[in-house]
Formats: C-alpha cells, structure tokens, sequence
C-alpha cells in the first residue's frame, strides 16, 4: 500500500488523497488502537494524532502508509500510558442526558453495562480483543480479519468463538446479567 | 463443585446473546465523530493572529497566566537584596556618627565617616603637605582638615 504523494503541505491533491484514506482507514486504525488501549475516545485521539502527524510529515516518501500512521498511533498510545498510567473514568455530564428519550436512570444503567463489557475486554489478550474489535466495530470477515492478522481464516473464527467464550466467562464473573 | 460448574453453564450465555451483546457495545462505542472527514488544522494567518491577541489580552487580565520568567525573579530578587543592603549600610553609618557626635560634641570625624569616604579626595590645606595626618586636630579648637574642607567658600563679590 503506497502513500499519497507525501512531503507537500498545501498541495490539493495530496489533501484529497488524505481524506479519501481516512475514510477508508480510520475506522480500522480505531479499531486497532482499540484493541491496545480499551477506551474509544483515546483510540480515537491516537487516529487524529496519527494523521494530523502524517499532514504535517516532510520526509522521505511513505511505502506503506497504513503501518507508518499504525506506528505513529501506537507509540502516541504508549506515550500517553506512560505519563498517565491509569485511565480515570469520568463521570457521566449532566448535558447528556438533556434531549435523550430514555430517562436518566436508563443511560446510567446502560453506561454501567458498557463499563462492565469494557473492563471484562481489557481482561482478555490483545489478539482476542482484537479479534472481537474488528468483527463487531467494522464488521469484517474472518478472510479480512485474517489478512490483518497474518493467520488463516479458520484461525480467526476458532479465535473469534474462544474469546467470545472467555468474554462471556469474565463477565459471568463480575455477577453481569443478560437481558 | 459439580453443581456450581453445571448452574454457571447452565447461566451461560449462548453466541447469540454474546453477538447480541459486543454488537450493541461496538455500537455505541464507536466514537460518531470517527466517521465525519479529517480535521486538519487551519492554517489562516489571520485566525492565528485573533488567537494570539486572544491569548495575550487573556495573559494579561488572568492571574492565572499572569507568571514571570525565573531571569526577572531573579533580577527583582538581587535588586531587593542590593537595596536592603544599601538601607542597612546607610543607617549603620548614621546611627555610627549620631554616637561619636553625640560623645564628642561634635567636633571630631569618626573612623566610619572616614572609611565611608576614602574616594573623595580631600584637599589637603595644611602646611605640612600630604603627611597622612588630616585627621588630627591642626589647631587649638580642634577642627580637623575634613571639617575645614566641608566649609563653603564663597568669593567675595
């Protein structure tokens, strides 16, 4: 996969060319950085971090731009863990709840659901979690999925049903209950 | 041990409610903003100007902002320092000639007064010459050279 024309700022085309790869790819570099981080909103700061870096990047010509912006976005990622090596989790804001049809008891209880599946993912290896990222966030195939993880499509799906067991299991666990 | 394993499989959630499940939560995981175009940082010269001035007339009413680099602490911190040092050097020296004055009448230079001036130099009127003795009395009343030398000379008109 070759770059677009790169170490040209304020070149149209190499602009729309930029833009037509994030659409096409940061949903994918969220999902991967997902998987390492476990929060959706660092994941995907690491995303504009990668490309705003790429934007502003001078060098020499980018073979492979999905490995360099998967490269930045990672180590942005570590950076960020080692100065914070915690994530606080914040308190829902009052303003969300202005404008939702489900009462402020409903949101609560389902951010607490939410919370619980994301820290039973966190429990799970990376490659299970990545597994997982991609088939639920981006929908993917087992033949993609397979591409991404330099494995066999029957790898995947044999990953993909074992860490849907372990999630359940992690859940069970926590005393999560099903709907 | 046998019935805990059988009740945990029994609450065991098929793959369906599993897919059910991690559907949903991806769902509403995903940040909506993800999907939107690539926000690329403006570059107007004129928008960086307004956010400079922005930032300045902040700097300049917040406290918060209102900081000084260490170099002028320092500065206003040596500054301090040389004025209280220079204060309390004046009032020893007044508080030194207040005491000789006051024991002499008056009428004798202290050894402070004549340390705290060794860069005037002092004419020396006596007809010894530079003999190093202008601090003794050269006459009967007891006025010494420096005393003489602080007298006002006017021509005559």
């Amino acid at each position: 996969m070759t770059s677009p024309a790169s170490g040209h700022q304020n070149d149209p085309e190499r602009d729309q060319l930029i833009d037509t790869y994030y659409r096409e790819h940061s949903r994918e570099l969220w999902a991967l950085f997902y998987a390492m981080c476990s929060d959706a909103e660092r994941a995907y700061d690491a995303v504009q971090e990668a490309f705003l870096r790429y934007y502003d990047y001078h060098g020499e010509p980018v073979r492979d731009l999905r490995a360099w912006l998967l490269r930045v976005g990672q180590n942005w990622l570590r950076d960020v863990a080692r100065k914070k090596s915690s994530s606080c989790g914040l308190l829902p804001e009052l303003d969300d709840f202005v404008g939702r049809r489900e009462s402020p008891e409903d949101i609560l209880r389902l951010r607490e659901r939410q919370t619980q599946i994301r820290t039973a993912l966190q429990e799970l290896n990376e490659d299970d979690r990545k597994v997982l990222v991609m088939k639920y966030s981006m929908d993917w195939s087992a033949a993609q999925m397979a591409t991404v993880m330099d494995c066999s499509a029957a790898a995947v799906d044999m990953r993909l049903s074992r860490a849907r067991r372990r999630l359940a299991e992690i859940l069970l666990e926590q005393g999560f209950e099903y709907e | 041990m046998n019935d805990s394993s059988n009740n945990r499989a029994g609450r065991m959630p098929s793959d369906d409610q599993m897919d059910g499940l991690l559907r949903d939560f991806f769902a509403s995981e995903v940040p909506p903003a993800l999907n939107q175009t690539f926000r690329r940082p403006t570059k107007s010269p004129k928008k960086s100007v307004e956010l400079a001035s922005s930032l300045t007339i902040i700097a300049d009413t917040d406290p918060l902002f209102q900081t000084r680099p260490r170099g002028g602490r320092l500065a206003v911190g040596s500054a301090i320092a040389v004025l209280a040092m220079s204060t309390l050097l004046a009032l020893n020296l007044r508080s030194s000639s207040d005491t000789s004055e006051s024991s002499n009448g008056g009428l004798t230079t202290t050894p402070a007064v004549e340390a705290a001036a060794p860069a005037e130099l002092l004419m020396l009127v006596s007809p010894n010459g530079d003999l190093k003795q202008a601090t003794h009395p050269i006459g009967e009343d007891g006025v010494t050279l420096e005393e003489t030398d602080s007298i006002e000379l006017k021509p005559k008109p």
